[in-house]
């Protein structure tokens, strides 16, 4: 078998041929090594209870590693603390032990756990369960979520020592009904937190204000539980873990677990048009190299940026492995959309090796038991170094030699990443940010929190002021949500509040999607995505079959659907306008303003565009006619007027192409400066003069280049209701981001002749808004310095 | 910048929080603020309102005098509800309970601002209301409630399972009064009428919700009554503004409430004692013999049925009849009895060779355990002719093989072919 004729790829081979003298070399641009690493051992707390210990030893867990024994001494200590270490350094431990070591001893005591998902509290169930049953101990152990039956959920009650569910269930199945649960609350000991990381954003800032809720209603019953946190890495772990949970953090972040060789490999696809410098597309150039890397037997994850790219990736692999005359269910999609039992069996293939290789969105990027892969290729930037960490984890979890691959989209933000790969390989991971203060997500949970306990006199609530909690609540008593009485503010409304607060997205119900004629529901989208997913004529993909939309019941939420096999998919145009509701601080003035505020989006989904598949040409283009979606945020805002665009020696025509392509470029710096995902900043062109200020919604759409007297502006706005504070810290740094943004443009390849990675490409661009751009920057510059 | 104040009113103005725009409020225009009746009691967590209305026991509500609910036997609702500790109670036990609440769920944020509590107490019956003045007062009023709960072994609800003890139960521990497993309500000796009143007249009436039944049994007709799901709106007017009349229509539809309660205890405790000389309509009786073959009484259930069967087997062959078997017969399927149930299915089948459904539950009969396969493929080729459907044509088909297969005449290999 040796000496076949045709010898079969290795890893190595392949490894070989990106970093080496092979066919790929030429487009890698950078390729790391993370060495081996050996293990640093530690020791068991002296005092560990015996049958534990006992249990540790006899499951071949003889000795903890460093991080591991620091952080049972913290917690044994009283402390709270925050833990992060890489992917598969045994972070469960940490929590379990002395969580169990405590339990044995007091009985009495209670532990919440919560997971972001169901799915990996389900798993975790399992890994705590099998080592209470080890130490043959009565310890109950429960998961409680929506799939818990309502005949169990009284033993979870009653029982569980250790209750593990999701923020989604403790927000309005445990909080609103806390009364049923009191055993709980009057003996919790313990909370933990695992996976710190995914509770950012917005929806991070509804957690905080779940946590904060919980430790109210703890006070309540008079206890006062210690939290555990765990965390992939990021840039800011302790100050995330605290501005979740309000308290004091102790950080463990020294892992002493030890790791195999990592490779990862930074790839720019090949220029197929050197004159337009049309780069192949990631699509294809992640297929190609994750079909070779099947074919050769290397068990290879990919990850996708969307949904939509899940699918086509899927569809193209599954082709070159029938070519390969091998199975196309050896590799399988995973991604949101797809039902829970639908994942559950892939998962198990994975585990099994009946699965090789997976599609994935980042759905897989927590940690579910899959097994380990031996490689994992990266279709575009995920948003994140630490996502990137994160996934590339995913490949040799057990140790061993492993490869990730990066492949580059052609945006502006791959690209940058690709061309100067130390940034991406060298930097450290970006910061999670929350914004508890954010108005939206705080008048909310007060809402949920009056309704659970009334506000006694005197009582903050979060992150408030004494006066500002009296402040909000008064305005929910005008509205007749509370009532007063002797300083107390008691819940007032007919309605349940919890149940129109939902954590993951802003009151926003999920579309289903339903095929014709078999009545049979295909997957659920979420309302964002189902603007621009399910409108009539789109072509929906799910599981590599393609779906086309025959109408959308946008009242009831429901797309019908019949299967088509079409040449081509559908993707969709949409149209911002932002209008300023209130300007908070003005970094310049005169000519040119530097500003940031609150501000109203609408987005209008506008039309939609065919792509045929393999060719990517445009085959056609649809009207879509969906109500506008409206977001109400913070934003910062560069505007310019008339006199000062005058001054230039342009066309006022050049001069608003040079404001969107400076905007282009600004859009990009930013992103990189505060580390944060391309889509966490919405970019639009606007006018910011007082007709809509005052105006707001019903102001006449800004065309800019139409009406003489029109300020243009650049807003860089907050992706979320209320925002994450994004704002105020560009606008803090903009004199910082114009620097870069006029070095970007300096320094680009593309040579002024407008590209994705510098000011974009248009179709009216030429030098002269190069020029144009570059003037514009120069003078907000000089604006901005005093 | 602008103030905290200003930026909530024109982040979240009152449209998008006012959550109870979609219902009209049922106030009685007339605005006064007077004084609510009863009296203050106090308590060491400050004074409660009480309402206290006496009636002698000869006061009628509906058709009937609230006395002669006194005066009913309990002996057969142990086994009726199947709670045991119902044994040995009499009807002057009983505390009759009905809470009106700020909400329709029961999250911690609902709370009973209004409790009715009725009792027996030598000639009269008197009905306590405590109400709540004021949100703060809550305290004070669950602890007139203990006393008052104390004072009485059994407790008598509509629907109280589910909706008034859970309030009440999640209240006393949220204002600490009663731990957590001392003030499980539900495991006091409880009668919920709503439980029987289902069981019974489930059949012979479009709902059984109380308004219905005062309607339909009790004969008792409210006048411009509050709706309930109005309710709470009414108690929050009442709060914001101290207009008494927005909860005087709330009092005396809570009066009401008590008042039926104890008339339609008389009604179903009367109704469901399984005595076989009651007579009853067949919706009724069918309610109550299912009732008791689910409670794993069948002597009595089946007694119930087969009295009456027994009393109207005349040559003149009733539909009713009919109806009774089968439901003698589902009915003791379904408590495990089959024996019963061939019973039951073999008279219907005497008296109708094609009654479908007696055709089908013997065939089950016979061919489960292949009892008697060569009778179970007659009555299977019966029930074709009647009811001909490819579903019968394979049943035929599946038996013949079966009956084959046993007599030994067909291969099983051949089985595949068929």
């Amino acid at each position: 078998m040796s000496a076949s004729l045709f010898p079969r790829r290795t890893f190595d081979d392949i490894l070989e041929d990106l970093t080496g003298e092979g066919q790929h070399a030429s487009h890698v641009t950078g390729h790391l090594i993370r060495p081996p690493r050996s293990a640093s051992w530690g020791a068991y707390p002296p005092d560990l209870h015996p049958s534990l210990l006992d249990a540790l030893r006899r499951r071949g867990i003889e000795q903890p590693y460093t991080h591991q024994s620091d952080a049972m001494e913290r917690v044994r200590s009283g402390q709270h603390l925050v833990l992060t270490t890489p992917t598969a350094s045994g972070k469960t431990l940490c929590y379990n032990v002395p969580v169990l070591d405590t339990l044995l001893r007091e009985p009495d005591c209670r532990a919440l756990y919560l997971f972001p998902t169901k799915a990996l509290a389900q798993d975790q169930y399992v890994a705590f369960h099998d080592l209470v049953e080890a130490v043959g101990e009565p310890i109950g152990t429960f998961t409680f979520d929506g799939d818990t039956p309502p005949d169990a959920r009284r033993a979870v009650r009653d029982h569980g020592h250790v209750v593990m569910t999701n923020p989604d269930m403790l927000h309005s199945g445990i909080l609103p009904h806390h009364t049923r649960w009191a055993k709980l609350f009057e003996n919790l000991r313990f909370d933990v937190i695992d996976e710190l990381h995914t509770y950012r954003g917005i929806f991070g800032s509804h957690v905080a204000h779940v946590i904060r809720r919980l430790r109210r209603i703890a006070k309540h019953y008079g206890s006062e539980p210690q939290f555990i946190c765990c965390s992939a890495t990021i840039a800011n772990p302790h100050e995330l873990a605290r501005q979740l949970t309000d308290l004091d953090m102790r950080l463990v972040d020294r892992s002493g677990a030890p790791t195999g060789e990592q490779n990862l490999v930074c790839y720019n696809p090949p220029v197929v048009n050197a004159q337009l410098g049309i780069r192949a597309g990631v699509v294809r150039s992640a297929t190609k190299i994750a079909a070779d890397l099947l074919i050769s037997g290397v068990s290879t994850i990919v990850f996708a940026g969307s949904r939509l790219h899940v699918e086509v990736i899927l569809k193209y692999i599954r082709e070159e492995l029938r070519r390969a005359r091998l199975s196309p269910d050896l590799v399988q999609g995973y991604r949101g959309g797809y039902l829970p039992l639908q994942r559950r069996r892939i998962e198990a293939g994975l585990r099994t090796g009946e699965v090789r290789g997976v599609v994935a969105t980042n759905a897989l990027e927590l940690g579910v038991d899959i097994g380990s892969l031996d490689a994992c290729v990266i279709a575009g930037y995920p948003g994140s170094i630490a996502s990137l960490w994160q996934q590339s984890g995913r490949a040799g979890r057990r140790g061993g030699r492993s490869l990730t691959v990066y492949v580059a989209r052609s945006s502006a933000l791959d690209q940058f990443l690709v061309t100067h790969p130390d940034h991406l390989l060298g930097s450290s991971p970006e910061h999670a940010r929350i914004n508890p203060r954010n108005l939206f997500v705080l008048v909310d949970h007060m809402k949920c929190a009056a309704f659970e306990l009334p506000f006694e006199p005197q009582e903050t609530y979060a992150d408030l002021e004494a006066s500002e909690t009296v402040e909000v609540l008064e305005h929910l008593e005008r509205n007749q949500v509370l009532h007063e009485s002797q300083g107390r503010f008691h819940w007032m409304a007919r309605v349940f509040p919890a149940n129109s607060v939902n954590l993951r997205s802003f009151h926003e119900e999920n579309f289903v999607v339903i095929e014709v004629p078999t009545d049979r529901v295909l997957a659920e989208v979420d309302f964002r995505s189902a603007h621009t997913s399910l409108h009539d004529h789109a072509i929906y993909n799910i599981d590599s079959h393609q779906y086309q939309v025959e109408r959308l019941d946008y009242e009831n939420h429901k797309a019908y659907v019949r299967k088509v096999e079409p040449d081509y998919y559908t993707t969709a145009m949409t149209h911002t306008r932002v209008a300023v509701l209130d300007e908070e601080d003005a970094g310049s003035q005169g000519d040119v303003v530097v500003a940031h505020g609150e501000v109203l989006v609408s987005r209008r989904v506008v039309g939609f565009k065919k792509i045929r598949f393999h060719t990517n040409e445009n085959v056609g283009y649809g009207d879509i006619t969906l109500p506008d979606q409206e977001m109400h945020t913070t934003a910062c805002w560069i505007s310019l007027s008339q006199e000062a665009l005058d001054a230039l020696p342009f066309h006022r025509d050049t001069c608003v192409d040079g404001l969107r392509a400076l905007s282009h470029a600004l859009h990009t710096t930013a992103t990189v400066a505060l580390m944060c995902a391309g889509q966490d900043i919405g970019r639009a062109m606007g006018d910011e003069s007082a007709a809509n200020r005052v105006g707001g919604p019903a102001a006449p759409s800004a065309a800019p280049g139409n009406e003489a007297d029109f300020d243009p502006t650049v807003f860089l706005y907050d992706n979320m209701p209320g925002g994450v504070g994004l704002a105020p810290e560009i606008h803090d740094r903009m004199p910082e981001l114009i620097l870069s943004a006029l070095a970007l443009m300096g320094d680009c390849a593309c040579a002024g002749s407008g590209c994705p990675t510098c000011m974009g490409a248009l179709p009216g661009y030429s030098a002269e808004t190069h020029s144009a751009a570059r003037a514009i920057g120069a003078m907000i510059q000089g604006a901005l310095s005093p | 910048m602008t103030s905290l104040t200003a930026r909530l009113d024109r982040a979240l103005p009152s449209s998008s929080l006012d959550e109870r725009s979609v219902e009209p409020l049922f106030v009685v225009a007339d605005a006064t603020q007077r004084e609510l009746g009863g009296a203050l009691r106090s308590t060491p967590y400050g004074p409660c309102r009480v309402i206290t209305t006496r009636y002698p026991l000869t006061h009628t509500h509906g058709d009937r005098a609230l006395g002669t609910y006194a005066s009913q036997p309990l002996a057969h609702l142990p086994q009726l509800t199947g709670d045991p500790r119902l044994k040995d109670r009499v009807a002057r036990d009983a505390l009759f309970l009905d809470i009106e609440a700020t909400g329709l769920d029961h999250g911690a944020g609902t709370f009973a601002f209004l409790i009715g509590v009725g009792l027996f107490e030598g000639d009269s019956f008197i009905l306590h209301q405590l109400f709540l003045d004021d949100p703060s007062q809550e305290r004070a009023m669950l602890h007139v409630l203990i006393e008052l709960l104390d004072s009485r072994p059994m407790l008598i609800t509509f629907n109280g399972k589910s909706y008034d003890l859970t309030v009440l139960g999640s209240r006393l521990v949220m204002q600490r009064l009663w731990t957590e497993r001392e003030c499980d309500l539900k495991l006091r000796p409880h009668l919920d009428l709503l439980h029987l009143t289902r069981s019974l007249e489930r059949e012979r009436l479009p709902n059984t919700r109380l308004g219905t039944l005062e309607r339909e049994i009790l004969d008792f007709h409210r006048v411009d009554d509050v709706p309930g799901h109005l309710v709470p709106a009414c108690y929050h007017h009442f709060l914001r503004t101290g207009e008494t009349s927005a909860v005087e229509g709330v009092i005396e539809h809570n009066l009401h409430d008590v008042l039926s309660m104890v008339t339609l205890a008389d009604h179903v405790v009367g109704r469901s004692r399984p005595d076989p000389r009651i007579y009853r309509e067949p919706e009724e009786r069918d309610g109550l013999a299912r009732l008791l073959l689910r409670r794993r009484a069948p002597a009595s259930g089946l007694a119930v049925l087969a009295n009456f069967i027994q009393e109207t087997e005349a040559p003149s062959w009733a539909t009713e009849t009919a109806e009774a078997l089968a439901t003698a017969a589902v009915a003791a399927r379904r408590a495990l009895l089959p024996e019963r149930s061939r019973y039951a299915w073999e008279r219907l089948l005497e008296r109708d060779p094609l009654h479908e459904e007696a055709l089908r539950g013997l065939i089950r009969l016979e061919s489960r355990g292949a009892r008697d396969l060569p009778r179970a493929l007659g009555l299977a080729r019966r029930l074709e002719a009647v009811a001909p459907s490819p579903a019968a044509t394979r049943r035929v088909q599946r038996l013949k093989r079966r009956v084959a297969r046993s007599s030994g005449r067909l291969p099983k290999t051949d089985l595949c072919m068929v």
